[in-house]
């Protein structure tokens, strides 16, 4: 197996085209590592993109927050902008792993690697996340929604490197919160489940819904069902209680020594109610 | 003030800075010139016949040294009594798990050595296969060895009279419970590096019994013993796994005498969790009479092991976990029954409780239960039939120490257990008792055995060395028996060098297990101690023109007892012995305790172990009603240890222990689906991290044992015991469910409530 380390996107980008799916993008290494030591990837060329400094940085640009795909999840945590405007994804952050893996992990290779488990996807996509891709011809953006196609896939091409996540500006009276359920601190995510509420001038109703759930199914599940449930109404016990079923439906959670299928797609509900009772309350 | 100088100090680990400063090596640290990595091939099936095995095309792998098949073993079974064996290293005609051994591989590489197993074609023929104890016992099962419906061994044990006692109760209480595998999950992965000139075997081990294995070694090689050494300094944990040997060390020991190399094998994690040999999982039915004044009179117990697919120490820990319900409180009527069954998964082995741990389970759980059914405080229904010093159990116990009563009260009054019903809701306050073995036991190997050995040296020119055959795998015996030592020659303890880890120079011991370095190894350096002084004190008597007798070593001084100004250093009176006298100064010293015996073989009638140490723990828990999920708030772990030699230790101990059976109770189990483990890695199996681990208190309280060094007894193991039916009685308290199978998972608990 050959390594590479590229000082530019550019560079890491025409590696890629040369070898195509025989090469694997490494940064922090946390996921990756496991697959390579296991044999379950083997790449003809690793293209460690660590050494990109461009990639990492966090700015709040015109509405919107930028982060660089090398950010680690760390950094987000404690970066004083995300805690001050965008608390609900420094605690989302907060949850990944222990310190250590915080301080390897990237928040672009989280995504990239795509376990339906991860802890960012689902508050990102309700707060509309967009991605931005880029290859040797240039760059496309892509709704993080759209992002996820399987279990470990993505709608990034051989040649492709996520380069930055971009969050809008959320509007007036919307909270955001993301809930896991796991048997240990720092376990992966048995049931995570993100919620955003915008409530109308009086506060009164809900305006607009996100419901997005992990590591319940093959990838992320934006659950529409949810979220027109409380479209619309006044987020109350009732539509509650559907938002909550409406998720338990789109679950499809599998059995494992965290829990049986039904017990995890009963958490679902738990955690969906809780998600969305938080983004209410930072809402309001 | 103390009238000890060396003792019942918290002095660091001798060796704490050597770990700190990473300097300490195991057995990954282990690279030998040439040295080769070794891999095992294992069966993918659970049950199956071996028909034909070709190595040729692995052979032929460039970077391959060696491949082995049991045609290049001597075929010879191994087990911790070998009565009872019938595992080879690697087996000949038969696999009865996922993961059983079948060939070895050593390469330049462990890349080309994990090619090479690719290359070995086996071919099986299948067989039904077995997976708990009801199929393995139901009519017309396969037979996974010779033995008649899979049972290994059965046996029924009667105390007093218990249908009449049963007869004369004014409560009966009746239950079922269960207990599930578990991992050790040491830090540092089962290893061996084996290395052999032609003559003599060299072994780096991560065993916790160097002497014991070393023996096991020649008799499944068939090699003399003095042609076998093993080096094991430092272990990253045993917690019972490591003790005896397993079929790497034998394999890695055949593949450098093939190849003339040094061989390592080395388990991965993975590896560790699919063939490290678990706890025993159990059934256990009990039933209890007792009085209208809460006096227990009747119990019946009958425990059902699943033993996995090989003999190991399935029979032993059935054995004990019986013999806890005679034991822990005093009840005069007690009948057992145990049979262990054999099933295609992973085969047992020791694990710290050694059976008590799932006994104690069912015991306290039912102690709760009989407490509510009298309508009296479970506290007081305990307190009224603890053993206390100096009682007999029904089954020969004899308890010269028993700090029990004590323990109960300082654990329970520490989590405020006198104000539980004034708790919020879904919090609650529960505790549980527990005995366990303080030094060994008269029986290893199937012999009458438990002893320890020790030399020691005082050197012209330095203090002392201490010789020893056992290892430390992380609990600091190292230290407990410098400071020994030291308080039997009046020195310090850091002045002790502690020479281990070589079993060409150090003397036998039977090794760590039975919580017993303490109190055998400790009395064994004790009597060595004794005897280097004796000799000193012998040739120094004629310079302090006194007799021996007359003198006596103290704070670095050898003095006259009745003039203490009549003094000289202990360096000068050493070197006076040397230099003067001409005569070297040394002391040996060993033990096996002569209180204890073997039960009897027909009535199972005997003091089995030297002395007993008692423990209560008591935990407040907060049940999520929605979740079922159980935080543990506060964890007060009360030990009765004889005398905390180093108190910092016991503590940690204590801690690591309570830490542990917090992840029984709560986490840790092992599955497998269709023999298959599907909790091999660590982010399946789950063991509480530091965040998990609440507040633990520990209370030491020093019975002083007659027979222990100083008063001391062992602490190894009792830590976890008591821990998970704590848990369970707090939930109860909590929320008003009773799980009874551990661990008491979320699942559990929100069902118990959606049924209550």
């Amino acid at each position: 197996m050959e390594y590479a380390r590229p000082a530019t996107v550019e560079e890491a980008c025409s590696l890629l085209a040369l070898h195509g799916e025989g090469a694997r993008v490494i940064a922090g290494g946390v996921a990756l590592s496991i697959l390579l030591k296991q044999r379950l990837v083997e790449p003809d060329i690793l293209v460690d993109i660590e050494g990109i400094h461009s990639l990492r940085y966090i700015s709040d640009d015109a509405n919107e927050l930028r982060i660089g795909a090398l950010c680690k999840h760390r950094e987000f945590e404690k970066n004083p902008l995300v805690r001050d405007k965008f608390p609900w994804l420094s605690r989302a952050a907060e949850r990944i792993g222990c310190v250590q893996v915080r301080n390897a992990g990237t928040v672009g290779g989280s995504l990239c690697h795509a376990d339906p488990a991860s802890d960012l996807a689902p508050p990102l996509i309700a707060a509309g996340a967009e991605a931005t891709l880029r290859n040797s011809q240039g760059e496309r953006k892509v709704l993080l929604e759209n992002f996820f196609i399987d279990y470990y896939q993505t709608s990034l091409s051989e040649d492709e490197i996520l380069t930055e996540i971009r969050l809008p500006r959320l509007s007036a009276r919307t909270g955001v919160s993301y809930e896991k359920y796991a048997m240990r601190e720092g376990d992966m995510a048995t049931i995570g489940a993100a919620a955003l509420v915008t409530l109308d001038d009086d506060k009164q109703r809900c305006i607009e819904a996100g419901i997005v759930l992990g590591a319940v199914g093959p990838t992320p599940i934006r659950v529409k069902e949810a979220e027109e449930a409380l479209r619309g109404r006044a987020v109350n016990e009732s539509s509650l209680r559907k938002a909550a079923a409406a998720a338990m439906e789109a679950s499809s959670p599998l059995s494992d020594s965290s829990g049986s299928e039904q017990y995890k797609r009963e958490m679902v509900g738990v955690m969906t109610r809780r998600a969305v009772s938080r983004a209410l309350q930072a809402a309001s | 003030m103390s009238a000890y100088s060396a003792i019942g100090k918290s002095i660091p680990g001798v060796d704490s800075a050597q770990k700190a400063r990473g300097e300490a090596s195991y057995i990954s640290d282990v690279r030998l010139s040439g040295m080769l990595h070794g891999k095992i091939l294992r069966s993918p099936f659970p049950h199956a016949k071996i028909l034909n095995i070709d190595v040729s095309a692995a052979k032929k792998l460039p970077g391959v040294k060696a491949v082995i098949t049991a045609a290049d073993t001597p075929c010879i079974h191994f087990c911790i009594n070998p009565a009872w064996a019938n595992k080879m290293p690697l087996q000949e005609d038969k696999v009865r798990f996922i993961g059983d051994e079948v060939a070895a591989v050593a390469a330049l590489s462990e890349e080309a050595a994990q090619d090479a197993l690719e290359l070995i074609r086996v071919d099986y023929e299948e067989l039904p296969a077995l997976f708990d104890i009801d199929e393995a016992l139901a009519p017309g099962a396969s037979l996974i060895h010779k033995e008649e419906g899979n049972i290994s061994f059965s046996f029924a044990r009667e105390f007093g009279d218990v249908d009449k006692a049963f007869g004369e109760a004014h409560l009966v209480v009746e239950d079922e419970f269960e207990t599930q595998p578990a991992a050790h999950f040491c830090m540092e992965p089962r290893g061996c590096v084996a290395s052999w000139d032609g003559s003599k075997l060299t072994v780096w081990s991560t065993t916790q019994t160097p002497h014991p294995m070393r023996y096991e070694l020649a008799q499944t090689l068939e090699v003399p013993v003095n042609r076998i050494k093993i080096i094991d300094k430092f272990v990253g944990g045993g917690f019972g796994s490591r003790m005896g040997i397993d079929s790497i060390d034998i394999v890695s020991s055949i593949l450098a005498m093939k190849t003339g190399r040094p061989v390592r094998i080395v388990n991965t994690r993975e590896e560790e969790l699919e063939t490290s040999r678990c706890r025993y999982p159990m059934k256990i039915k009990l039933k209890t009479g007792c009085r209208k004044d809460g006096r227990l009179i009747a119990r019946e117990g009958f425990v059902q092991t699943d033993n996995g697919a090989y003999n190991g120490h399935g029979i032993a820990i059935t054995g004990n976990a019986c013999a806890k319900m005679v034991q822990l409180y005093s009840i005069p009527n007690v009948r057992y029954e145990g049979r262990v069954v054999y099933t295609n998964k992973l085969w047992g082995g020791a694990f710290r409780g050694y059976g008590g741990p799932q006994a104690h389970f069912a015991m306290e759980s039912q102690m709760d239960m009989i407490a509510e059914g009298l309508g009296m405080d479970p506290l007081e229904l305990r307190l009224i039939n603890a053993n206390k010093t100096g009682q007999t159990s029904a089954a020969g116990n004899v308890f010269v120490s028993c700090g029990l009563g004590e323990c109960i009260e300082k654990a329970a009054a520490e989590v405020g257990y006198q104000k539980r019903d004034e708790l919020p809701a879904n919090r609650g306050v529960g505790f549980s008792s527990m005995i366990h073995g303080g030094g060994g036991v008269k029986y290893f190997y199937g012999q009458n055995t438990n002893y320890s050995d020790a030399l020691i040296k005082l050197n012209n020119g330095g203090k002392a060395d201490l010789l020893i055959g056992s290892t430390d795998h992380g609990q600091g015996a190292y230290t407990i028996l410098a400071q020994i030592a030291a308080e039997e020659l009046g020195i310090e303890a850091k002045e002790i060098n502690v020479v281990s880890g070589d079993t060409d120079a150090t003397p036998p011991c039977l090794g760590l297990w039975g919580s017993r370095q303490t109190f055998v190894a400790g009395n064994a350096v004790r009597n060595a101690a004794a005897d280097a002084k004796s000799a000193l004190l012998e040739a120094v008597a004629d310079r302090l023109e006194a007799s021996p007798e007359e003198l006596e070593i103290k704070d670095g001084s050898v003095s006259v007892k009745e003039h203490p100004e009549n003094r000289i250093t202990f360096e000068d009176a050493v070197r006076y012995s040397y230099e003067i006298k001409g005569r070297p100064l040394a002391g040996r010293g060993y033990y096996d305790d002569p209180n204890s015996q073997p039960p009897d073989p027909n009535t199972g009638y005997g003091n089995t172990c030297p002395t007993y140490t008692f423990a209560c723990h008591a935990v407040e828990v907060e049940v999520n009603p929605e979740t079922g999920e159980v935080r543990v708030l506060k964890l007060a772990a009360a030990h009765d240890v004889g005398r905390a030699i180093n108190p910092l230790m016991v503590e940690g101990q204590i801690e690591g222990g309570a830490a542990q059976g917090l992840g029984f109770g709560l986490m840790e189990e092992l599955v497998w689906d269709y023999g298959r483990v599907i909790t091999g890695s660590a982010i399946d199996y789950k063991i509480p991290s530091s965040q998990d681990v609440p507040d633990i208190v520990p209370i030491i309280v020093e019975s002083i044992d007659p027979y222990g060094p100083f008063g001391a007894k062992g602490v190894g193991e009792p830590g976890l015991v008591p821990t998970a039916p704590a848990i369970a009685n707090a939930v109860y308290n909590a929320v008003g469910v009773r799980i009874k199978s551990r661990p008491i998972t979320p699942e559990k608990v929100l069902a118990a409530l959606k049924s209550k």
